[in-house]
């Protein structure tokens, strides 16, 4: 017997890829962003390397009387409570490939390592490894990232366990990207930990991972936006209030007509973090 | 207090240390060698600036 209040610090969010995992998705509540799809389960014991946890069923979640929303808002919360692991590539590998220290002076070691200076690359993951990738939902997390990298930067899905973070560079293709990620995605990675094939973009303004591809398009929306706020202002102290009401409501009309109409799931353009 | 059905069907998930270092490897591949490229095009790019147009 437990009520949602006695279960709801374990809440966990796991995130897979939609198309993967659709028979499964099918009895579980979800919330899905672009080819990725966030659901949750309760963890009931973890030690090093190993979680066993309970997936939150839909039977479950009427049960427990909540819905989709706060099981999400109830996940990031507890995330945002738990530690997070950060690391540069570098140390990862040294970590999972030289249990017991490296070598000194194997000329091997910097064919296979990144090299320690130069531009990093980092892993995103939590303190267990498992089921990790779900870090990027954690606005705590993502906020220092884009501290300690100076404003945006990039996600790529390396698999359900944990995603490979980048600086962003302004010269960066995101169909190379994708495309190098459908490569490994196909060639090295278990089905069943694929997360995504599209290269994601950290926005540090909105506090939102939106897909690197969609990113110009969002940027060029975001600056019509801010044209049309300062017209606005520039126009108020030559129009009387009449004047102003009656454009207010032709822009919302407008915005209104143009805006396509909102589907009544769980989709969604981009994960919203706060 | 309510009882929440299924409670009983559990997962157990384990981290798999070969699988990881795979991706891993795979991803410093990856990333290295789409750098070179970028480098090779920009430097490309810089080449035709300097010299009119001509690549």
């Amino acid at each position: 017997m437990k009520s949602f209040d006695e279960i709801k610090d374990s809440i966990i969010c796991k995130l897979s890829n939609t198309e993967n995992n659709q028979d499964i998705l099918k009895d579980r509540p979800h919330i899905t962003m672009e080819d990725i799809s966030a659901s949750f389960a309760i963890v009931i014991g973890e030690s090093e390397g190993e979680r066993a946890s309970i997936p939150i069923s839909n039977d479950m979640m009427k049960d427990m009387g909540v819905d989709v929303n706060i099981l999400m808002e109830t996940a990031k919360s507890n995330m945002i409570e738990q530690d997070y692991s950060f690391k540069s590539m570098r140390d990862v590998l040294i970590d999972s490939m030289f249990l017991e220290g490296v070598p000194e002076n194997d000329p091997m070691i910097d064919f296979m390592l990144p090299p320690a200076d130069g531009v990093q690359m980092y892993v995103l993951t939590n303190n267990c490894n498992i089921n990790g990738a779900c870090e990027v939902l954690n606005t705590k997390a993502m906020d220092e990232i884009a501290d300690k990298l100076g404003g945006d930067f990039v996600v790529l899905p390396s698999s359900v366990h944990e995603t490979i973070i980048l600086p962003l560079d302004e010269n960066m293709n995101s169909l190379e990207l994708n495309s190098m990620i459908q490569e490994i995605n196909s060639s090295v990675l278990d089905p069943k930990d694929k997360l995504s094939d599209h290269a994601f973009q950290y926005d540090s303004e909105e506090h939102e991972l939106v897909r690197m591809d969609k990113m110009q398009e969002r940027q060029q929306e975001k600056g019509e936006k801010n044209a049309l706020k300062e017209e606005v202002v520039a126009e108020k102290p030559k129009k009387s209030l009449m004047n102003r009401i009656s454009d207010k409501k032709e822009q919302a009309a407008k915005r209104d007509a143009s805006r396509p109409k909102p589907e009544k799931n769980n989709n969604r353009d981009a994960f919203a973090l706060s | 207090m309510t009882e929440i059905k299924g409670f009983q069907k559990g997962e157990k998930n384990t981290f798999n240390n070969d699988a990881y270092k795979a991706r891993m490897t795979a991803y410093v591949k990856g990333i290295n060698k789409y750098r070179l490229k970028s480098e090779a095009e920009a430097e490309s790019r810089d080449k035709a600036d300097r010299t009119g147009g001509k690549r």
